[in-house]
């Protein structure tokens, strides 16, 4: 502070006055709340002390970023008028060199300013004044006087520099407790964050700590039903690696699970289908990988596995894709069928042993019958002629039987092999109907035969399978149809297929026959009564035989009627 | 000469069965040869070089499946008519017996006796 020893009274008094003027600054800016307010204070009070007509304040470090703030003083009405008139009509813009030098020599300056019109008398002097900071210069005062200035006495510009600094304190303490404020609202607001997140992320680990316990259950409950699984699990990636087996696989393939983790499957087990080893394009795993789709190997498709022991056995299994992005591997559910296929080729070799004994003594009585009708073994009269026709159609029945359930034995075990051929179904008709003359000549029946010959497709099937379906209907027709009675055939191509029919003007399906017509060894009872030795067969394999072509059949029939039977052909 | 171009050898081990052949084919006056088993069969085969065999399949010492192959085996014989006669019906037992050089495939319980006569009669006149 710059104070110089006062010499006179009037001296002391004007120094009194000069203190005076900075308590009441003081006292403005200390009551002030705002800086603005104090600013707006203190300028009123400097312009009265010094009869300065006009203050404004500029705030900012340097000229090039000063800005003009609307804080200002006026004495009067009237000198603000004029000052406002002049200022209109001219630059307004204190000089930047001249700020420069008030903001960073700290120090009041003036200069005469160049007002136009009638203010040139009136307000020809600018004052300028600092407002200081604790580091810097924070703005600066700017009076207008229309006295020329020749000097500020020392003590004016030790008083004007001082309020200065008390304007530019409080300006720091107030931003400072803006700041303090804004940090501590920031603060608070950030501690709420905090909390808020906290809060979310402690929901989050309680949710992801249920989460896991869930996961861990499932986990176990799963591991709990692949360990217990009586079929073994494999699953593979892309490269035929093993990723997983459960322990039923490790039993039927005879190693742990440390030998079978990580190794290649093609590696551990060889697959043989009969006797000859499938090479890598064989592979059920390689074409589920590829296509995706769903391998079902069964006891029929007489595949073989052996294992890195040495250990052979029948395989039967499911390969299903293992999906995530694509096909990333495989799920191999796999059985040890050596038991099922010992118990399949029993059955196997009953039937063929039972076709066999069965027919042998039935040939002997067919062809003794046949040679006695033929009178090898000399002439017989009426009545023997009658026991002997008994004979032959019982050993006919017999054969057709055992026959039927021979093709029904093999169609259940799925060994009926197909050959399929192109087969004009009207022509395969004639002769079956050739072959059953006899029946048809006894009974009277008139068949008829109904198609468009021109425009019937050609079935693709297996003439055996076909013949014994429509010979076993037509049979059936021929049976229970009354003497002088009529059969239709109908052949028609639809849409959907070929549809073959046969009506007859028979005795009919009573209604509660009806859901049962289909099933083995079943005769509906006006059906016993009229034709005692049927087997209950027939319709059984007809239907088995219809459903393994992917065919359909049913029946239409009022008891006392006639029956008509449909089946279908996709083409 | 003529007689024995018309020699049949029937492998068969039914007694009633190859009963029924001897007398219907030597009704037809046909000269039939009889023998019970696969091995029996062979040795007839060789020695007596029927014109046509019909052979049954499931037979003692050696079955007729064998007996077909070992013949078909032996150039002289691999021309010769053989005839199937058995009750094995399975298409599968069918398809084996063709492709080992059998000439027709006829299941005993399924045929009347006189097609039987036919069909040896038809392939001893060609």
């Amino acid at each position: 502070m710059i104070v110089s020893s006062p010499s006179n009274k009037k001296e002391v008094s004007l120094i009194m006055s000069r203190l005076r003027l900075l308590i009441t600054v003081t006292a403005a800016i200390q009551e002030s709340s705002k800086p603005e307010i104090a600013l707006q204070r203190s300028l009123k009070a400097i312009s009265a002390y010094c009869n300065w007509p006009v203050g404004h304040i500029y705030l900012g470090k340097s000229a090039a970023d000063l800005v003009s703030t609307r804080i200002w003083s006026f004495l009067s009405y009237e000198k603000f008028l004029t000052f406002r008139q002049s200022a209109l009509s001219g630059s307004f813009a204190p000089p930047a060199l001249l700020i420069d030098r008030v903001l960073f020599s700290r120090q009041i300056t003036w200069t005469s300013f160049p007002l136009v019109g009638k203010s040139e008398k009136e307000m020809r002097i600018a004052i300028y004044a600092p407002i200081i900071g604790t580091n810097s210069t924070v703005g600066l005062m700017e009076f207008f006087s229309s006295k020329p200035i020749e000097e500020i006495s020392p003590s004016l510009a030790n008083i004007l520099i001082l309020t200065g600094a008390q304007i530019g304190r409080f300006i720091e303490e107030k931003e400072l407790e803006n700041n303090q404020e804004k940090i501590i609202k920031e603060v608070k607001t950030l501690n709420v964050n905090l909390d808020n997140s906290s809060r979310a992320l402690l929901n989050i680990l309680e949710d992801a700590k249920g989460l896991e316990s869930a996961l861990k259950d499932r986990e176990a409950h799963l591991n709990a039903i692949i360990n217990s699984m009586a079929e073994g699990l494999l699953v593979i990636n892309t490269n035929f690696k093993i990723i997983a087996a459960n322990p039923t696989a490790e039993k039927i393939l005879n190693l742990i699970k440390k030998d079978l983790i990580g190794a290649n499957l093609t590696a551990v087990l060889k697959f043989f289908r009969g006797e000859k080893e499938l090479s890598e394009k064989e592979n059920f795993f390689a074409d589920t990988l590829r296509t995706g789709e769903i391998k079902i190997i069964g006891i029929n498709d007489d595949i073989y596995c052996r294992t890195l022991s040495g250990r052979n056995f029948s395989i039967g299994m499911m390969v299903a894709p293992l999906r995530g992005d694509g096909v990333t591997g495989a799920v191999i559910i796999f059985r040890n069928l050596t038991k099922e296929k010992q118990f399949d080729e029993a059955k196997n070799s009953f039937i063929a042993i039972a076709s066999h004994q069965l027919r042998t003594p039935l040939t002997t009585m067919r062809w003794y019958v046949e040679m006695l009708t033929a009178g090898d073994a000399g002439g017989l009269n009426k009545t023997q002629k009658e026991f002997i026709g008994e004979i032959q159609s019982g050993v006919t029945l017999l054969t057709d039987t055992l026959n039927m359930l021979l093709t029904l034995a093999r169609v259940e075990s799925g060994q009926l092999k197909k050959e399929t051929a192109r087969i004009n179904l009207i022509s395969l008709t004639r002769q079956i109907i050739e072959k059953l003359l006899s029946l048809s000549k006894a009974k009277k029946t008139k068949i008829k035969i109904t198609a468009d010959e021109k425009n019937l497709p050609e079935a693709e099937l297996d003439p055996s399978i076909i013949s014994q379906v429509i010979m076993n209907i037509i049979v059936n027709s021929l049976r229970y149809t009354k003497e002088n009675g009529k059969i239709e055939i109908k052949i028609e191509k639809q849409p959907s297929g070929i549809i073959y029919s046969v009506k007859d003007d028979g005795i009919g399906i009573p209604d509660e026959a009806k859901p049962k017509i289909f099933r083995r060894f079943f005769r509906a009872e006006n059906a016993s009564k009229k034709v005692p030795d049927g087997s209950g067969l027939g319709l059984h394999l007809v239907r088995n035989l219809v459903e393994m072509w992917g065919g359909k059949v049913w029946f239409e029939s009022e008891e006392g009627k006639g029956a008509t039977f449909f089946f279908t052909i996709p083409l | 000469m003529a007689k024995t171009t018309k020699k049949v050898l029937v492998i068969e081990d039914d007694e009633h069965v190859a009963r029924v052949y001897n007398i219907k084919l030597s009704h037809e006056g046909i000269e039939v040869i009889r023998a019970v088993d696969g091995e029996e069969g062979l040795q007839k085969i060789i020695s007596e070089k029927p014109k046509v065999v019909l052979l049954d399949l499931m037979l003692p010492k050696k079955d007729g499946f064998q007996v077909l192959e070992e013949a078909r085996k032996i150039p002289e014989f691999k021309e010769m008519c053989v005839l199937i006669l058995s009750n094995l019906g399975q298409p599968q037992d069918k398809e084996r017996a063709m492709k080992l050089g059998a000439c027709e495939y006829m299941v005993k319980a399924d045929m009347p006796i006189q097609q039987v006569v036919d069909t040896v009669k038809k392939y001893l006149a060609s």
